[in-house]
């Protein structure tokens, strides 16, 4: 009733207005148009005084543009006004408060669905975003022969290698990766090598996954890590007796398979026959080819367990048609109760049949390896490794063992400090200078600087 | 002739390889929507908005390092068969790309509709003007670990529920109403339903996100009584403590304090990755010494030996809290997190008694 009475005396008020500002008009001579507008602005005058009249009913929508309404009190009352004003208020703080400091909103989302950058959240604006992550890996290796015979390593500290990693996507199907790697070849003496330089395609049908270029090959377990990422200083014995001292590497095609729904991995890869310890070398005019089977379950009480078998298989330099064959099995259990105590134990053996001659005779070579490893305290992982080779240069009568002890120290994750101890002894009657037992003292210190990079299997944190 | 049986052979184990490929199907029967989660918390949320409508996989351990989960074939074999891959992003699951790259699944690669990073949009704290590996293992974009402040795992849960409908449009209704229903819990659990009721959620959450909502409580009166009275929910219960001080382990607490008031003075480590050493623990004791500290707070994948041991010099209460759902029995969902963290908190506040 009083809203009516309000409203009919704005509107006698407005008419009023209207019939003074029209005599003014006519005394000052104003045109109607003027007229007109000056009504108009009169009478938004008198819809904002309605406004203002009937905000004093309950006021549903007290936040600020398009967010949620805050909830209607019923029924005016001296409540409801306490209550209506206190959301004013709180909505007037809202806008006025200063924003959090030191808040910043993660990026909006593409279309889509991506952000900037592979990892999320990256307010990259430059196109520097598209260079490489860059990662450094640096290997200090101190040895100390402590036997009558040594080795041509011992007795010197150097920097080993230094690897400079760089990886990035290449388009939307695929990845690339190059490793430089910084060997010392004579001591002070260092070379530059591809240690791997790939690209990987990732969205190929059918759970498969390609790779093409140069890389540690998928033989077994141990050659498919770097040597800075080993649980040990060096790879075991008959890796080193097969593939070299930096294991099996070479320029390849692999088509990598995963059961759908099912814990199997299957690879095909052609290579390169050019590997001058076990293959052809240069000589080389047919590739090799190497097949992988990898099972892996996870097994209670946070155990993971993976099984392997790989098979090599490619032309000699021995002859024209003499076949090498290496066939390996591997099983790797980690057992990780907390974040502080893990056990990693590790198991490889190899098995080598090698046509020699006109007359194809075959060689045999066996060996293996077994580690354990166990982490105390969150820092600190001590273990031992067992090895036995029978092949060397010339396969028969030519055996060695090795037992070895290690501590690794991580001060933190970019520095490892590893101290460790070698027994050795070898059998040989094939070639002079490889007899006799061997005892080393290692002190190995890796860094890491750059991006981060995943840790290696044997590492818990 | 032995060159023509060795790719022979090859040719067959070749064939026979992409015949099983092609033989096998590529999911199960199960006709919902397959979601793999690198942490618990996101999970819990894509339980929550996806309903009945999908099937949740959490790929990283409660109690585990969220930095450090070994991306291990299981894991790959699970991303592989998922519609929907939900990370948090911000530098945290560096581990996730390596998943990503082994699960052979153009789905949920980054970049696909089926891949979604859950921290965008979040206001990101702890953000650093020069990145450097001299101030340790720090995330260039910020503080990661940002599902501790329930305002951010509403964000979480919105940017799955998005993700959800682009990958499913057709149930974009259930997955509005999922998320709807997620928030207003949520919300209420945050603030107590009764100031939800009086001043709206969004006006609250407006007040929180600037840090204005505890002063406005503490000022305004409501018949005659402070607002503040009225708060309930997590909030209420850590109103006693709020401004106490507290020393963490790492700063994964740094959302939760700033969302309960609580003040960080300093980290048992010396700086983010970086293990204690005896000279910042001695530095940490005169701080102890000197000021009033409420409690040590560390998370399960620390090394609580070290947070136990300054405790006991310093008499202050060592508590080992759940950061992400699946830590304990009681943390299952995001709801049995935070209750857990605000008891396992507020009742070690309220003994201390500091402030």
């Amino acid at each position: 009733m009083r809203h009516r009475g309000m409203r009919v005396a704005l509107g006698l008020a407005l008419s009023c207005a209207a019939a003074v500002s029209a005599v003014r008009a006519d005394e000052s001579g104003a045109s109607p148009e003027e007229l007109r507008r000056e009504i108009d602005a009169l009478k938004r005058k008198v819809e904002a005084l309605e406004r203002a009249q009937s905000s004093s009913a309950p006021a549903p929508t007290l936040a600020p543009k398009g967010t949620e309404a805050a909830p209607a009190a019923a029924g005016p009352s001296s409540e409801d006004e306490e209550l209506r004003l206190l959301r004013e208020e709180a909505a007037k703080e809202v806008e006025k408060a200063p924003e959090k400091p030191g808040a910043t909103a993660a990026p909006a989302p593409a279309p889509g669905g991506a952000t900037a950058g592979t990892t999320g959240g990256g307010l990259q604006q430059t196109l520097n975003a598209f260079n490489p992550r860059i990662t450094v890996f640096g290997d200090f290796l101190g040895r100390l022969g402590l036997a009558e015979d040594e080795l041509e390593e011992d007795d010197r500290v150097s920097v080993r290698e230094v690897e400079l990693d760089m990886r990035a996507d290449v388009d939307p199907y695929a990845k690339a990766v190059l490793i430089l790697a910084f060997e010392e070849e004579d001591p002070g003496s260092y070379v530059v090598d591809v240690e791997e330089g790939y690209a990987t395609l990732e969205t190929l049908p059918w759970n498969l996954r390609a790779q093409v270029g140069r890389y540690r090959q998928r033989m077994g377990q141990a050659n498919r890590v770097h040597r800075h990422d080993l649980m040990w200083v060096e790879y075991p014995l008959m890796v080193r007796d097969l593939f070299g001292e930096e294991g099996l590497k070479a320029d390849g095609l692999s088509l990598l398979w995963l059961a759908p729904g099912a814990p199997l991995e299957l690879e095909a890869t052609i290579m390169s026959g050019e590997d001058a310890t076990i293959l052809a070398g240069e000589e080389s005019d047919f590739p090799a080819f190497l097949g992988r089977a990898s099972f892996f379950t996870d097994l209670p009480a946070r155990t993971q367990l993976t099984v392997g078998t790989s098979l090599l298989s490619g032309f000699n330099d021995d002859g024209t048609d003499n076949l090498t064959q290496v066939v390996s099995g591997d099983v790797l259990l980690t057992w990780r109760p907390t974040v502080l105590r893990s056990i990693a134990a590790i198991s490889e053996v190899y098995y080598l049949d090698r046509e020699v001659g006109d007359d194809l005779r075959s060689e045999y070579a066996l060996g293996w390896y077994g580690a354990l490893q166990f982490q105390p305290i969150q820092q600190l992982y001590i273990g031992a490794r067992y090895d036995f080779s029978d092949y060397g240069e010339q396969i028969e009568d030519n055996d060695q063992w090795a037992g070895s002890v290690y501590a690794s120290w991580y001060t933190t994750e970019f520095m490892r400090v590893r101290a460790g101890y070698e027994h050795r002894e070898r059998r040989s009657t094939g070639f002079p200078g490889a007899e006799g037992d061997l005892d080393t003292l290692f002190l190995q210190v890796t860094f890491i600087f750059g991006s981060h990079p995943v840790e290696p299997f044997w590492v818990n944190r | 002739m032995k060159r023509t049986k060795l790719v022979a052979l090859v040719s067959a184990a070749a064939l026979a390889a992409a015949a099983a490929a092609q033989g096998t199907p590529a999911s199960a029967g199960d006709d919902t929507l397959r979601i793999a989660a690198t942490l618990g918390h996101l999970a819990a949320h894509a339980r929550a908005v996806g309903g009945n409508r999908v099937t949740v996989v959490q790929l990283g351990r409660g109690d585990q390092d969220p930095h450090f989960v070994q991306p291990t074939p299981s894991l790959m074999v699970e991303a592989n068969r998922a519609d929907l891959y939900v990370e948090v992003g911000l530098d945290l699951e560096l581990w996730s790309e390596h998943v990503l790259d082994g699960a052979r699944n153009a789905k949920i690669r980054v970049g696909a509709p089926g891949h979604v990073f859950a921290a965008v949009g979040i206001p990101v704290i702890e953000r650093l003007a020069v990145v450097s590996r001299a101030q340790g293992d720090v995330h260039p974009n910020g503080n990661p670990h940002v599902w501790l402040d329930p305002l951010n795992a509403i964000l979480e849960a919105q940017n799955v529920a998005e993700a959800l409908k682009r990958v499913d449009p057709a149930s974009a209704e259930a997955y509005d109403r999922g998320f709807k229903e997620y928030k207003a819990r949520i919300e209420e659990s945050l603030f107590g339903a009764e100031l939800v009721r009086l001043l709206g959620a969004e006006t609250l959450t407006g007040l929180a996100r600037k840090e204005a909502l505890a002063d406005f409580l503490e000022q305004k009166k409501y018949k005659g009584e402070p607002l503040a009275k009225r708060l309930g929910g997590w909030l209420g219960k850590m109103r006693p403590h709020r401004g106490k001080k507290v020393i963490t382990y790492h700063r994964d607490l740094s959302y939760f304090a700033r969302a309960f008031g609580l003040e960080v003075v300093n980290t048992i480590e010396p700086k983010p990755g970086i293990p204690p050493t005896p000279g910042h623990l001695a530095e940490l004791e005169k701080l102890a010494a000197s000021t009033r500290l409420g409690a040590v707070f560390c998370t399960p994948y620390q090394n609580v030996g070290v947070a136990e041991g300054f405790a006991k010099r310093t008499s202050l209460p060592v508590l080992v809290l759940p950061v992400d759902c699946g830590a304990t029995p009681e943390t299952q969902d995001y709801f049995g997190l935070v209750n857990q963290l605000v008891e396992q908190v507020s009742a070690a506040l309220a003994k201390g008694g500091t402030s």
